[in-house]
């Protein structure tokens, strides 16, 4: 793309401003050409880096093995895999005749040079993979063997996301040997990108069912309200998703009472959580279990998410493997009174008060909401609000988001907000930073979670794993460990002239294949 | 005056207008580096998160300090930043793991043109519609462009940029949501910005035009037979220059700021946003090159304005000129 010149652009504006320029963009748009919003520029599409936007690398980059619908792991780049019986060889049949856009093959030397970028590198030491592998093999040009320290069931899955185990053309990088051109194998290849955006295009030669769309255009729009803007205009044709092109639920309401637009919901991966500090008032399991039953959450998701989530009830949400079944918590505010009464918080006025010590708790907020999320601190007045009736004082704290983790960390609050982390990482990424001290901030950590969550981290069979999980679930739940909130919805909008979307299994996966426009 | 003592003067002056310059970016670049540094966020903690899109474990973010450099002392990067900055190396982003110098170069020319092209929406309606005000008398119409400056001046950009977005794009459909392709693209990102600077100086410019008008040259003028619009434009203006040029080098400074919340609205790639999305991230190196520019650029519009005034206005002049060089104040300014 030329770079404008300013002030030929300038003087061309008075121009335009005399002479009305229509600019209905879908009288212009073409009908093999899919225009998609992003919310700030690609970065560097570097599958070994972390710099890279996960939609694109994931339309440009492929795995072994592909996260699909329900969290069922289905082949990729790899056609077939065989564990070992003691848990500690896992053997990939590659498949056969695929080649990056460069022509490179696919074969196991490129994938054994793919892994050894990031295998053992201290750079990935915070993916769990990237330690328990010890070797890597290419016995044969078909066949990957990777060694394992000890048997680590969540591997698999660990290989389905989306950095740093995409596979790059090894014949793709600068002569000095870094990251060059991002060539892989996926439906799409790279045509160009700058600060305003990228162009993809289809890739003709793909060993996989080929998109009926040719090229997709991929435009920056860092504002979400501008975002919807340009969906409803017609300048845009998808937007959607936690790392695309976010949409939060006050927009998503808009949107869907148009005729022009689809708003589509998929089954929600990520659970919102409320996390207590043990350290100080908090650390009195009459506090905790008075604070989870004196949050209604189902008014909390029908006012504050629009009824765009449901109401929680587990660490994660049903859709997501092993998530276990739902924890018996619930709002009772009749409840909430009678645990504190009996714990000997006596109601003074409008604050309880326990030897003279008033009862009141810090909840610690981010001050400006996340991509595509309503502003945390409506959720926490309505918390704080909800608190008081039972004669807690809530004194809320907004941080801005940097200090925010920061503070988390430090403990510096009784109560905050917590997220796991979605499809395709859960459960065992999140359970280690939500339940293990070597986390940054974890939510709630007990000797009793640690060993719970090596368990069912390490579980050999599918059976046992689950039971493995539900046991940490149960172990959390009788602590009052957290109190969930809710189901963070998975909101996406498409035009009406876009056929064929749906949802894709996660929102770091761009699902393409069957979509053609009107 | 000789020629010789005349280039020694300019030249002196011009000397000093640098080393003053200077000094007030190196305070600049010292001061935002103090409240990065203040600020609570870590950046190596964001990173490490990013990185590995969860929270970090404290040896992964210890890791990640050694990494970056950031273990040694603040006064010791503080020199070393500034050592490499001479050399107009800005380092490396710590948020997308690219150079930051051909980072900015591509986004300063959105950000410049972006200025330039407000700053003509601002002084041509400023002007004109602070002509106005100096010339009608009160009535409906003056009160209208008054109330007009007034809201122009008052209403947040971030509002009126919705609002335009509502009125021009969705409604009219005259110009496109966002983006910046195409002259269409320019409008609604060039009325946010020039239009509350335009409000500014039509305030200015009615104000002192009027006063200029007040004059007894002007009277004289009139007698003359003048027209009343060359009586404004050739007697009028020249004598309000010098207020309204230095409330033109402020504004436009103030254009530079406002930038950071039109860019981000319309998406356009400039310097703005990319301030913006380092503050966040605690991207220190990107946040230092991008505040210097943009404070710098501040600095230097005002400066631009003092010595353009001067020129306009030779009364100005002893404001800047060295001692002993005092004049009479004329009472009219002669075209230099």
């Amino acid at each position: 793309m030329p770079r404008p010149r300013p002030l030929v652009a300038a003087l061309a504006v008075s121009l335009a401003l005399t002479s009305a320029c229509g600019a209905g963009a879908d009288d212009t748009a073409s009908s093999t050409t899919l225009r998609i919003a992003l919310s700030a520029e690609s970065g560097a599409l570097d599958p070994h880096a972390f710099t890279g936007n996960f939609l694109l690398l994931d339309a440009l980059y492929e795995p072994l093995v592909t996260y699909g619908r329900d969290g069922a792991l289905e082949p990729g780049l790899a056609q077939s895999w065989t564990v070992a019986e003691d848990g500690r060889q896992v053997t990939f049949d590659l498949r056969d005749g695929v080649r990056f856009t460069d022509g490179t093959p696919v074969d196991a030397a490129a994938v054994k040079w793919n892994f050894d970028r990031w295998v053992g590198n201290e750079r990935f030491s915070f993916f769990r993979a990237s330690r328990v592998i010890t070797t890597v093999e290419a016995p044969d040009p078909d066949t990957v063997r990777l060694t394992l320290a000890e048997p680590y069931e969540p591997l698999l899955q660990e290989l389905s996301i989306v950095r740093p185990v995409r596979l790059l053309s090894p014949a793709s990088l600068a002569a000095d040997g870094t990251f060059g051109q991002p060539v892989g194998t996926g439906a799409w290849k790279l045509d160009s990108t700058s600060a305003t955006g990228a162009v993809l295009t289809r890739n003709d030669d793909y060993w996989g069912s080929r998109p009926e769309l040719e090229r997709l255009e991929f435009r920056v729009i860092p504002d979400s309200q501008a975002r919807a803007d340009a969906l409803t205009n017609g300048e845009i044709d998808l937007i959607g998703g936690a790392y695309l092109a976010p949409i939060t639920p006050i927009e998503a309401r808009a949107l869907g009472e148009r005729d022009d637009v689809t708003l589509l919901t998929g089954a929600p991966d990520v659970s919102i959580m409320l996390g207590f500090n043990p350290d100080g008032p908090a650390g009195d399991r009459a506090v905790r279990e008075a604070v989870s039953r004196a949050v209604d959450t189902t008014s909390l998701a029908r006012t504050l998410l629009l009824d765009y989530a449901e109401p929680a009830r587990r660490v994660f949400p049903p859709d997501v493997p092993d998530s276990g079944t739902d924890l018996p918590i619930g709002f009772d505010q009749a409840a909430a009174n009678r645990v504190l009464d009996a714990a000997g918080y006596a109601r003074d006025g409008d604050t309880r008060a326990k030897n003279g010590t008033p009862l009141a708790l810090r909840l610690l907020v981010p001050a400006t909401p996340a991509e595509g999320q309503l502003d945390p601190r409506t959720m926490a007045s309505a918390i704080a609000a909800a608190l008081t009736e039972v004669g807690i004082t809530v004194e809320i704290a907004p941080v801005d988001a940097a200090t925010y983790y920061d503070e988390r960390a430090e403990g510096r609050y009784d109560l905050t907000f917590f997220e796991t982390l979605g499809a395709p990482y859960d459960p065992s990424s999140s359970i280690v930073s939500l339940f293990t001290s070597g986390a940054r901030a974890p939510l709630w950590v007990t000797p009793q979670t640690e060993d719970l969550v090596d368990k069912a981290l390490y579980a050999r069979d599918p059976a046992s794993r689950a039971a493995a999980h539900q046991n940490l679930y149960d172990a959390v739940a009788a602590d009052v460990g957290f109190v969930p909130l809710a189901y963070r919805p998975r909101l996406w909008a498409v035009r009406d002239r876009v056929r064929g979307f749906a949802v894709p299994p996660s929102d770091v996966d761009l699902e393409l294949t069957g979509v053609s426009l009107g | 005056m000789t020629g010789a003592g005349w280039l020694r003067r300019v030249g002196g002056r011009v000397a000093r207008w640098t080393v003053d310059t200077v000094g007030v970016l190196l305070a600049l670049s010292a001061g935002t580096f103090a409240l990065v540094l203040l600020a609570r966020g870590d950046a190596a903690a964001m990173l490490a998160a990013t990185r590995a899109g969860r929270p970090a474990t404290p040896e992964q973010v210890e890791a990640v300090r050694v990494e970056l450099g950031m273990d040694a002392p603040a006064p010791v990067r503080y020199a070393r930043w500034l050592r490499d900055a001479v050399t107009g190396d800005f380092g490396v982003s710590l948020r997308t793991d690219t150079p930051i110098g051909p980072e900015i170069a591509d986004r300063i020319g959105v950000t410049l043109g972006l200025v330039a092209g407000s700053t003509v929406v601002a002084l041509t309606v400023g002007v004109v519609v602070g002509v106005a005000g100096a010339v009608l008398r009160r009535g409906p119409l003056r009160g209208t462009l008054r109330v007009g400056a007034l809201l122009a001046t008052s209403v947040p950009a971030f509002w009126l940029s919705y609002l335009l977005v509502l009125l021009l794009a969705l409604r009219l459909g005259l110009v496109p949501t966002s983006g910046m392709a195409g002259p269409a693209t320019w409008v609604m990102p060039m009325a946010v910005l020039g239009l509350p600077a335009a409000g500014v100086l039509s305030r200015v410019v009615a104000v002192t035009l009027r006063e200029a008008l007040d004059r007894p040259y002007v009277l004289a003028a009139q007698a003359r037979g003048s027209s009343p619009l060359s009586i404004v434009f050739r007697d009028g203006l020249p004598n309000a220059a010098g207020p309204i040029l230095s409330v033109a080098g402020f504004t436009i400074g103030t254009l530079l700021v406002g930038t950071v919340v039109v860019e981000q609205i319309f998406g356009w790639p400039g310097l703005g946003a990319y301030f913006v999305r380092a503050a966040a991230a605690r991207d220190v190196p990107a946040l230092q090159a991008s505040a210097l520019l943009l404070g710098g650029g501040f600095i230097l519009a005002n400066r631009l304005a003092d010595v353009v005034q001067g020129l306009v206005d030779p009364r100005s002049r002893r404001t800047v000129g060295p001692p002993g060089t005092r004049r009479v104040p004329a009472v009219r300014g002669e075209p230099t």
